[in-house]
Order: structure tokens, then sequence, then C-alpha cells
């Protein structure tokens, strides 16, 4: 074994290692391991429930396969003798159980209308998200595609790198949008709600996933295939142009957000952050509005981009002076018109929400 | 909890996780390395990793496992091209195989070890990889001796090789 390392020297063996070490990092380009591996366990554990449901399987199709496991003690088509149920959930975070109603999935080629009788139902949607802006006729075009699924908080809907292609509209609940810095530290990028469509670039572009999205809570969404989306696209004009128009609003999002952060010091940032999430997100009773994103402080902390010691500070002056009261993960706003003086009360800038 | 017959505690469950992505990658370099385009490459792998994950309890070293399975049935599909794949398409975990396959082709490392004899080929693919002698020899069945020689010969086989494609050095 000695004479392995002075060997390791040789030319031929350099150029071997580098060249291995490019068809390594080259071949991570190219292969989905978050599906795939959704794909194995669901293989594996649901195989039975797999063909039950006759699905053909498409590039989506390890997604969508698992997120059609049923969890524990949950229905299963009597079909399938099927495997004893096991709490079934994407690998890696230990909540990331995922519930389904099976049966609609397995019948959902013949189901075209979305079946509105289940599960915490679609309701109004605000004006600002994709399907609040949507007429009636391709509302229900639109909520006529893909499956109905229902998570619990934790999931992963799409993971930063990977390369599906597939699209949520999420219908109820919140999501967190987060991407990975180069330092490795997780950045919160935007919060998307019921209404909002996530997903949506690497479906148009192709190329790999450029965050992850993450359930904060329990979450309904339709789950769309590439292929399905860009027909749908194509065949309603309407629809293709408020989807460019959420897509533009969320560019100008950032880019506003970059400009207001812009020479601010961290206290006027977070009553802004605050008080964009407020407006979006927030449920007003009387003069206090509770925002129902449920987001922590290192959250506020990345969509502020100060330091969460900085934020920390800047909440707890809000708090004394009254404007705001914290709770573990929630933030009431008591007297929006004071957040709002903190602000900078710009009536231009009030008009941009942060995220869309 | 009782432990499903069909795959392992949630516990498990996340360990396999662990270890599908670390090594999904490393095991189809491997099975490209041995002559697998890329698609059956990835369906093998896979298939490998079902494979395990179905006796993930029951595996000491899942690592040797995948590996001598999905070797086992490489062999077996170039010996009868007619067996049936793998219920789950690759193309879940190879979204785009022709645009892969076509920037394989520019990888000459591949070239260079498919050029091997398959015991130099295997030992090589396994060195590159970060297996250390002793573990060749557990996976393949040979002696420690055979894993030496079969490594000198195939590193003197791939320098000239790699020399006649023109290939300097790094």
């Amino acid at each position: 074994m000695t004479g392995r390392s002075e060997r390791g020297r040789e030319p031929v063996d350099r150029w071997l290692a580098g060249r291995h070490r490019d068809l390594r990092n080259g071949l991570e380009r190219f292969l989905d391991s978050g599906a795939g591996l959704q794909a194995a366990i669901l293989h594996a554990g649901h195989a039975d429930l797999l063909s039950a449901l006759g699905t053909t399987l498409d590039a989506d199709a390890g997604l969508e396969a698992i997120l059609t496991s049923p969890t524990a003690g949950g229905s299963q088509p009597s079909s399938a003798p099927g495997p004893p149920q096991r709490e079934s959930g994407l690998p890696g975070n230990a909540d990331e159980h995922l519930l389904k109603d099976v049966d609609e999935t397995r019948h959902r080629r013949q189901l075209a209308p979305r079946p509105t009788n289940q599960g915490p139902g679609p309701k109004e949607w605000p004006s600002s998200s994709l399907l609040g802006s949507l007429d009636e006729v391709s509302k229900e075009r639109l909520l006529a595609l893909g499956t109905k699924h229902q998570y619990l908080k934790g999931s992963v809907l799409m993971r930063e790198g990977d390369r599906s292609r597939h699209v949520f509209v999420l219908l109820d609940g919140v999501v967190k949008v987060t991407g990975e810095s180069p330092d490795g530290r997780m950045a919160l990028l935007a919060i998307r709600m019921g209404g909002d469509l996530v997903g949506e670039f690497e479906a148009l572009d192709d190329e790999p996933r450029s965050s992850t999205v993450t359930t904060c809570g329990a979450v309904v969404g339709l789950l769309l295939s590439q292929a399905d989306f860009l027909a749908a696209l194509r065949r309603d004009s309407h629809l293709q142009l408020m989807v460019t128009r959420s897509i533009l609003a969320k560019l100008r999002a950032s880019d506003a957000r970059r400009v207001e952060f812009a020479g601010n010091d961290a206290q006027t940032r977070l009553a802004r952050v605050l008080r964009d999430l407020a407006q979006r997100y927030g449920n007003r009773s009387g003069d206090r509005v509770a925002i129902q994103a449920p987001v922590t402080q290192a959250e506020l902390a990345s969509l502020t981009s100060v330091a969460e010691t900085t934020v920390q500070k800047a909440l707890r002056r809000l708090r004394v002076s009254g404007i705001i009261a914290t709770g573990r993960g929630s933030v009431d706003i008591l007297d929006v018109n004071a957040l709002e003086r903190v602000a900078g009360g710009h009536s231009d800038s009030s008009d941009i929400p942060l995220h869309h | 909890m009782n432990p499903a017959p069909d795959g392992p505690d949630p516990g498990g469950e996340q360990d396999f996780a662990r270890f599908y992505r670390e090594h999904l990658g490393r095991l189809v370099a491997y099975l490209l390395y041995q002559g697998a385009p890329a698609h059956l490459a990835t369906e093998l792998a896979q298939e490998a990793m079902v494979t395990a994950y179905e006796r993930w309890d029951t595996i000491s070293s899942p690592r040797s496992y995948v590996w001598t399975v999905a070797y086992r049935i490489f062999i077996r599909r170039a010996l009868d091209p007619e067996l049936p794949a793998a219920e789950v398409p690759e193309q879940v975990v190879l979204p785009h195989p022709e645009e892969a396959e076509q920037w394989l082709q520019k990888q000459l490392v591949i070239d260079v070890l498919r050029a091997l004899p398959p015991r130099q080929r295997q030992v090589l693919a396994l060195t590159l990889d970060g297996w250390a002698p002793a573990e060749i020899a557990v996976l393949l069945g040979i002696n420690a001796a055979a894993v030496r020689s079969n490594l000198m010969k195939a590193r003197r086989n791939a320098d000239e090789h790699r020399r006649r494609l023109g290939e300097q050095d790094p």
C-alpha cells in the first residue's frame, strides 16, 4: 500500500482522477436523484399500488407516485392487496409525510372537473395571485388540470438543482421558497400562498430548479406536469398573459426589494418586510393584523438581508414600542400606522408587494 | 413500530435516502465504465437501489450489496437483452437521456476504461471511486494480491490508451 501513494503522483493517475471527477460532476447535473429516490421508495413499498393506479409513468411520475402514496391509516384501493402500510414520507425529513386520497388520483383521468367537496377547499384567492387574476373560464380550465394533493408541514415540493419540471398551483396554505448561498447557508427568497404558482420558471426554461420549495403547514396544491402546463398555455391566451404577468411581478418584486434595501437601515427594512407580509398575507381584525405565514426569526433575517441578531434587536424595538407582538413563529402587527411610519411610508413603495 | 417486510422502518428510510443520494451517481459512473449506455446504467443503478431498499434492514454493507446486484443484472442483461426491464423507467432519474449520452460521448475516461479487460476495468473503476484494495478484494471475491496486480496492469493499459487518444498529461 506504500507504493500506492507514490504511484498516485504519476500523470496517468492524475489524469484518471481528474477525468473521473469531471464525469461524476457532470453526472450529478443529469441525474435527478430526488425524483429517483422517491420513485425507488415508492417502487419498493408500493409497487402494487402503482400498478393499481394504472398511470403511465413519465418524467414526473417518480414524484407524482410518491405524492400519491397513502399514509398509515389512509385509504387504500381495495383492488390493491398491497404491502402493509407504513408511515411513508419523503426521506431526509421526519415530518415530510404526505397525505393523499389515492382514489382521486386513480380516477383522475376520468375526473376532469375539480372536486370541491373535500379537504380545506379552495376559497377566494387574493387578486395579486395568479388564480385571483384569472377570469372564470381560464381558472376552471387550469383547475381541471393536474392532480390535487395535500401535504403536511415540511414536505419538499421541489428541490434546488433537481431537474424536475412539474408545476404547482397552490390552492391553500403557505410555502417557503429557499435557496442555498455559496457558503451553504439557507436564504429565504420568498413566501407563496394559495393562488400562487410555483415551479413555472423551470417548466418554461428547462433549467435546473433555482430554489427549494417547502410547505410551512398543511398545503393543498395541484400538481401539473410540464407538458400539461405548456399545453394549457398554448391553448389559452388569457392564461398565458396572466402567467406572464405573475412572472413579471415576481421579478419586479425581487428588483424592488433590492432597490428598497439599498441604503436603508435594518429597522426600516424589517418594517417594510413586515408591512409587505401583512399586506399580502395578513389577517386583519380591527387594528391588529396577524401575519399568517409562519416565519421564523432566521427567515425574517434572510428576507430582510441582515444578520439574525440584528433582526432580533429590531424586532425587540418594535415590540417595546407596542407596534408588534411576537410569538412562536408568529408576528402580529398591533399598530399598522406606526409600522408604516417606521417603514418610511412612501406611498409609491407601499404599493409594491414584496412577494407574489 | 412494526418493520414492514417491504422496506425499512422510518429511520432506515432516511438512512436509505442518504445512501441513495451519496451513491447513485457513483454507481452510474461505475456501470458506465463497465460498458453500459447512460439510460441502461441509470436503470440498473435504480433497480439495484430498489432491491437494496427492499432488504435494507438486513443488509450489512449496502454499498457492496448494490454494486454486486447492479453488476449482476448488467451481466444478465448483456447476455440476454430480452430480459424485462425494471418497472421504474430510467427517465424519472435521467430526465434527458439523449443529452446525457451526447455529453458522455465526449468523456474520454469512459473510453479508456472500457478498453480494458473486465477485471482490470472493475478494479480501476472501484479505485477511482475511492474503494480500498481490501474492499475491492471482498467485493470481487479475489485476493488482495490479485487486486494490486490488476490495478497495476489497468493503469499501464489506461496510460497507453489515453496517449493513443491524444490526451496530454494534466
